[in-house]
């Protein structure tokens, strides 16, 4: 009879070895150590069975414990197994859930803007038009009260394309609307277009964006002006606290004219745009009456909206820009 | 423009208080604000001895002796340096003008220098001469900030309207308007000083097109050669303006700053010199000089005869000429103030002289009180309107209790046309940020919707970025996209040769880039005008790229991209006709006109833009598909446009399977939102930890959320998302 105390110790080594394998090749080992051919339990019975003043039945019981210790060890040993194959999973094992084309684009900042002041212009109650990029000089210049003479019209300041300007500010299009008759009485036009000035440095680019609106109104003034383009500028920079400053301006096609500041965090005021009571001269020819009309630069609001310091970044182009500034969404 | 305030305030008493924030009200921006260094411990002194340093072959050793009888010894490396000179000492502790440098005490070659004999260059003076300055025969006991201007300096922007400001007389009328301690300029008593006969309604010596003053001078010099004054030198090097060694010359120059009147002088006797001269200007050949007059001078300096001068002023405007036209209001003045100077530092004696000026009619304007009230919103009272007028000069003229009829200074005649002109300058006077706000009524409109932004989300959902160039095309990149180039003008490099014709050579040179920098995305887009012959169109063009470290490892092919064209014209429900092949892919058709296509980079643009991988372009034109299909693109846009979005990040744990969080959130999360995998980081090996963007999408909104609503569900997701194990990042 082997000895209860030696059972249970070598019960108590089954159970800590095998627990204590991290892998199947450690529980290999201690399968081999207790039960292999020159195992622990093998070793029992041979000493056992090989002692020839044991009696047959002494030999049958020995040969039954070692036996039940196999059992127990095998217990041990599959539940170990089991558990090693319900927790690891082959490092090489791919999750085919993983949905395919998830890739997210980036839209570029200029767009993102663009599209933002498309939303708030026409809840403002604009009305979009536009205009062509190749214009005549009358709509971009002489219309404008921007005369022969006037320093803008030189070849040194304008692109020329034979008898056509690629148009140096979007207020082209606020005459086309104007000349179409189609709006009567009181009614706000916007305008968000390319346009094109001979200037390449590192603060300007021969291609920019413009903003151009304008409101014929009875209530038009240089009062109603700021407030309508401190609205303006809240809703564009999401902000209630925006600060503006007007200074005085001059524009060949609006008197009054006003620049206008923003302060910034910093406490510093920063040019924006400029803006203006259209000229009685342009607004009779058409027959109307009064009202105001503003000019932005898309390229300086969107740097000023999303922290972008050179504006050559918006032409560049790069990726981790892009990934950076640009956005999936216009929220 | 550049002006010292010391000198503005030669013309005008006024109170000098805020002019900065003064200049701004009126209209001129202020690019350049520089105090001036103040003189202190600069004295001018006399040279009593000179000897030779016992150290040095170079340098000599001075004593200078001021007016008070203080001597100083002075180390010195001049070579003009003579008994009797008067000359500016920099003492210890003085500030160089020049390089802002503090003087110290210096040992230089074992000799003690109490400080430095100053150059014209150390003084900021825009004299070509190495040596120290001399003072010629200045009295000792003038302090140095008399005869250095120490004035703030400004530079300001002048807009085009505003010529009559353009001289510095014009400045200090500007900005002195309204706070003039006495009426009147302070150099009134000019207009009288010599005699000028009048001619008046004879036709100039110039031609009808000019104004002009004359003088005849007697030349008193001797031979003698004179010395430009120091005042001068300093105030004309302060604005940047070159020093001549001609003493006339400068004098013309400074006169010429200070009113922006063209002069003609001569001493030549021939009436063939003159005419050359009339010739020129008629002609146009004339180059305007620095000051960008057209002022000449004509002088033979072997020549003692008398000097004629002609002060000429354009009636009409020209182009290029930066002063002011048919304002003659100072003509007498500003010859009278050249003579003067003349005199006094060129030996010069006035003989005789006259005047030939056209009658000029003053422009009047009638003003309505209400018209001011309603164009500016503000509430200015009569008595307010007519003080800022008058205050600019502005004559009343006549008055009625609702209007005023103003007569306009002779110098604003070219800039005040109408009534709203003069509302503006009575907004300016007051400040044109003082006017309260006053909100507009919103008014309702119905909502277009920019199909442009529709296309944009469509691409950047499939993973492709928005770029932006600009409209122009190279001249070399023009060969591979030549029909119906439209040339410019006057480009500025050949990189604006032409108006584009595609977007596609503008994306192939990003392409180029991208794959050069190793910049892994899955392709870029651009949405832009076009220019074919004399027509423009809205383009949209896109340029897929291989992505090399792709997670399955497979660049697309030209079917791939095909299938995301056609998931294209399908979302934009563009219907088409047929396609066609082509080399190196397909055209799609409507109404038997080529409106889009599919492409595969053949070698030799391969070759030009410099790319080694295979690529796909699909590039259409927008004009011609929204004209077709406005109306059916209509119900599909609320869908797509009434989108709000919401990302989250989570890290999820290892093996656990992203579809299973995908499941147990679609059966339990609001029906109502969209889930969609956005992003899985770093791979998509189970066994990692990753994390993984999810996003969600609120579709078909029937009222708008409110940031509450969008909160509250977000935080529902992430509850459900942590039961899994996972981490909310």
């Amino acid at each position: 009879m082997l000895h209860e105390n030696e059972i249970n110790s070598i019960k108590q080594n089954i159970e800590e070895e095998i627990s204590s394998c991290k892998d199947m090749k450690g529980l290999i080992l201690v399968k081999s150590k207790f039960i292999g051919k020159e195992g622990i339990l093998n070793a029992y019975l041979k000493k056992y069975l090989k002692n020839s003043e044991l009696s047959n039945e002494n030999k049958k019981s020995i040969g039954f414990e070692i036996n039940q210790l196999k059992d127990f060890f095998n217990l041990f040993y599959r539940k170990k197994i089991s558990a090693f194959q319900n927790k690891q999973i082959p490092t090489d094992q791919i999750d085919y859930s993983i949905p395919v084309s998830s890739a997210i684009g980036n839209l570029h900042p200029l767009s993102l803007s663009k599209e933002y002041i498309h939303k708030i212009m026409q809840e403002m109650g604009f009305i979009y038009e536009d205009g062509p990029s190749i214009e005549k000089e009358y709509y971009n210049f002489d219309a404008l009260n921007i005369s022969k003479n006037h320093p803008a019209r030189n070849e040194k300041d304008t692109f020329f394309i034979n008898d056509d300007v690629l148009r140096t500010h979007t207020t082209a299009v606020q005459i086309r609307a104007l000349e179409s008759q189609k709006y009567v009485d009181e009614f706000r036009i916007y305008s968000i277009g390319d346009v094109y000035r001979r200037d390449d440095d590192s603060t300007h680019l021969p291609m920019f964006h413009q903003i151009e609106g304008f409101i014929i109104d009875n209530s038009a003034s240089i009062s109603t002006l700021k407030g309508f383009l401190l609205d303006f500028l809240k809703k564009f920079f999401e902000k209630d606290d925006v600060e503006i400053r007007l200074r005085p301006g001059y524009f060949p096609f609006t008197e009054p004219s006003v620049e206008v500041d923003v302060k910034f965090e910093n406490g510093k005021w920063l040019e924006i745009l400029g803006a203006g009571m259209i000229r009685k001269n342009i607004l009779s020819k058409y027959g109307y009456k009064k009202g105001f009309a503003f000019g932005i630069g898309l390229e300086r609001i969107t740097m000023i909206k999303f922290g972008i310091t050179n504006i050559h970044d918006l032409t560049d182009n790069h990726y981790p820009w892009l990934k950076q500034y640009g956005n999936s969404t216009e929220n | 423009m550049k002006f010292t305030i010391n000198w503005i305030k030669d013309f005008y008493d006024f109170d000098l208080t805020n002019i900065d924030i003064r200049l701004v009200d009126r209209g001129f921006e202020i690019e350049c604000q520089k105090h001036s260094c103040d003189f202190d411990g600069f004295k001018s002194v006399e040279i009593i001895e000179i000897s030779k340093h016992p150290n040095a072959d170079k340098l000599s050793l001075c004593t200078v002796k001021t007016y008070n009888n203080e001597t100083y010894n002075i180390v010195c490396g001049a070579s003009n340096l003579y008994i009797g000179m008067r000359v500016i000492l920099a003492t210890v502790g003085s500030k160089i003008p020049k390089t802002g440098m503090v003087l110290q005490k210096a040992n230089i070659r074992g000799i003690e220098s109490c400080g430095m004999l100053c150059s014209a260059d150390e003084l900021g003076l825009n004299i070509k001469s190495d040596g120290i300055l001399d003072l010629h025969d200045i009295s000792l006991d003038v302090s140095i900030s008399d005869l250095l201007d120490n004035g703030e300096l400004f530079d300001i922007e002048v807009t085009a309207n505003r010529k009559d400001v353009l001289n510095i007389f014009g400045i200090a009328r500007e900005i002195s308007a309204g706070f003039r301690i006495k009426n009147g300029s302070k150099i009134d008593h000019y207009e009288n000083k010599y005699i000028l006969e009048n001619r008046e309604n004879v036709l100039s010596d110039f031609g009808k097109d000019y104004d002009i003053a004359f003088a005849e001078l007697k030349n008193t010099l001797n031979g003698k050669k004179p010395e430009t004054p120091i005042f001068i030198i300093n105030r004309l090097s302060s604005v940047g303006i070159n020093i001549s060694s001609n003493c006339l010359e400068n004098i013309v120059n400074y006169v010429q700053y200070i009113f922006g009147y063209n002069f003609f002088i001569t001493n030549l006797q021939s009436e063939s010199d003159i005419l050359e001269h009339r010739n020129n200007l008629n002609g146009n050949s004339l180059n305007n000089n620095a000051l960008g007059c057209q002022t000449e001078i004509k002088i033979d300096e072997t020549m003692i005869s008398n000097l004629k001068l002609y002060l000429f002023i354009n009636n009409y405007e020209e182009q290029n000429l930066k002063y002011s036209y048919g304002d003659i209001s100072n003509i007498k003045i500003a010859i009278n103030y050249l003579i003067d100077l003349l005199e006094k530092y060129c030996g010069y004696a006035f003989i005789n002289g006259y005047k030939q000026v056209n009658d000029a009619i003053n422009q009047q304007i009638e003003l309505n009180f209400a018209e001011v009230r309603e164009i500016s919103g503000n509430d200015y009272s009569n008595d307010e309107v007519k003080i800022a007028l008058s205050n600019l000069d502005f004559n009343i003229l006549s008055e009625t209790p609702n209007m005023i009829k103003v007569e306009v200074p002779i110098w604003r005649k070219n800039d005040i046309i109408d009534s709203s002109c003069l509302i503006e300058e009575v907004i300016r006077y007051y400040g044109v940020d003082n006017i309260p706000i006053q909100t507009l009524n919103n008014i309702k409109v119905k909502f277009a919707y920019d199909m442009h932004f529709i296309f944009r989300k469509f691409w950047i959902q499939n993973g492709l970025y928005e770029v932006c160039n600009n409209s122009f095309m190279d001249k070399k990149d023009a060969l591979f996209f030549d029909h119906g180039l439209i040339k410019l003008n006057n480009p500025m490099t050949s990189k604006q040769t032409y108006l584009r014709t595609s977007l596609i050579s503008g994306l192939l040179h990003l392409s180029s880039k991208y794959l050069r920098y190793n910049w892994q995305c899955d392709g870029i887009f651009e949405i832009g005008k076009v220019f074919i012959q004399d027509k423009q169109y809205n383009y949209l063009s896109c340029v897929w790229l291989p992505k090399l470290n792709d997670w399955n490892q497979k660049p697309k092919d030209f079917f791939e991209c095909k299938k995301e064209v056609e998931d294209f014209l399908k979302f934009a429900n563009i219907k088409y006709e047929n396609q066609v092949n082509l080399q190196n892919g397909c055209e799609w058709h409507i109404n038997s006109n080529p409106v889009c296509k599919l492409v595969e980079l053949d070698n030799q643009m391969a070759k030009h833009f410099k790319i080694k991988q295979k690529l796909f372009i699909f590039e259409i034109n927008l004009d011609l598909i929204i004209l077709d299909h406005r109306n059916s693109m209509q119900n599909n846009i609320l869908s797509n446009c009434n989108v709000i979005h919401k990302d989250l990040s989570f890290r999820m744990p290892k093996d656990l399977p992203v579809a299973m969080v995908m499941n147990i959130i679609n059966m339990k999360f609001d029906k109502s939102i969209s889930i969609k995998i956005f992003d899985v980081y770093p791979t998509y090996k189970l066994a990692e930890e990753k994390s993984v963007g999810i996003r969600m999408i609120w579709e078909e909104l029937d009222q708008t959320k409110t940031s509450e609503e969008i909160e509250e569900k977000c935080n529902e997701l992430v509850r459900l998302v942590e039961e899994l194990g996972c981490k909310y990042e």
